[in-house]
């Protein structure tokens, strides 16, 4: 059931930003780019954890899903314009936590053009 | 809706310059983290007492029960509403040995009464409670350091008597 929540969050997005990017003449992105961006993600795994557990130690029912949206800057790659369009937590250290950790990521192999993305991330405490 | 909005929008901004987006959603990023340990409770029911894990503060040389201390007290008061079995619980007042005997078991009486009077304005019965102020007759640590002063300025709830604790069984 959650998982078909983070599919329908993540969709709306996906295809909120194909329908506008058609009308704009955009592309999709290349298996190359989703494989760098998924790696950039996962490589902030543990300071994301690390914003998790500090939110926990005020409100250990602390979980659920956030949605992160960002821009891969053109040539640099550096992760940008990032906001959060979803956020089930509802705790405003943990999101500043989240976006301060997104914002020094960059693409490994930059794109020529501006890379949008929508990124679903989902906390949920160890049993 | 209101993300499909959000990234028209988004798109929107950028004047239609040359973008990439992503047209597939990502599978979430799965964070874990360990919960950390609750914290020890404040009020402890024993067999003989109610111990407290913090100290009741009084406005200095006076008998006025800080604000910061009502939570404190607020969760005594629960464990008397939620024991009834407790019949008689004597609150005591002590000090350390600084100053005159008298003036602190006068102190101590008036501070333990003030917690007694607070109690029972949560709903604890006031049969229930008896106050004694013992001043400094009762120390637990040494006096002569401000570690064992520290030590000896406290409130106790002590159980007198108490009848056997009702269980409730549910049908379920």
């Amino acid at each position: 059931m959650t998982e078909l929540r983070f599919l329908a969050i993540a969709s709306t997005a996906a295809l909120g930003a194909t329908l506008a990017a058609a009308a704009c003449g955009g592309t999709g992105l290349g298996a190359d780019t989703r494989a760098d961006i998924t790696a950039r993600m996962t490589s902030v795994q543990q300071p994301l954890a690390a914003c998790y557990h500090a939110g926990l130690a005020t409100n250990r029912k602390l979980a659920g899903m956030m949605v992160v949206s960002f821009v891969a800057a053109p040539q640099t790659g550096q992760f940008q314009e990032i906001t959060v369009t979803h956020d089930e937590l509802g705790d405003p250290d943990v999101r500043k936590c989240v976006l301060d950790e997104i914002g020094k990521l960059k693409l490994e192999k930059p794109q020529s053009a501006r890379v949008s993305i929508s990124y679903p991330i989902h906390f949920a405490p160890n049993q | 809706m209101r993300h499909l909005l959000l990234g028209t929008l988004l798109i929107a901004g950028t004047g239609c310059s040359l973008i990439t987006v992503q047209q597939e959603p990502f599978s979430p990023l799965e964070i874990r983290a360990d919960r950390p340990p609750p914290a020890p409770p404040r009020v402890v029911l024993t067999a003989s007492s109610i111990t407290i894990g913090e100290k009741v503060q009084f406005a200095t040389g006076s008998a006025e029960i800080l604000p910061v201390s009502h939570g404190l007290l607020d969760e005594v008061a629960q464990v008397l509403n939620d024991n009834p079995q407790i019949a008689l619980l004597q609150v005591e007042g002590h000090t350390d040995s600084t100053g005159t005997a008298a003036f602190n078991r006068k102190l101590s009486q008036q501070r333990a009464e003030s917690v007694m009077k607070y109690l029972a304005g949560k709903g604890v019965g006031a049969g229930r409670m008896q106050a004694k102020g013992f001043g400094p007759d009762k120390p637990i640590a040494d006096n002569t350091t401000d570690d064992g002063k520290e030590k000896n300025r406290r409130v106790e709830f002590n159980i007198l008597k108490q009848g056997p604790k009702k269980t409730v069984v549910h049908d379920d």
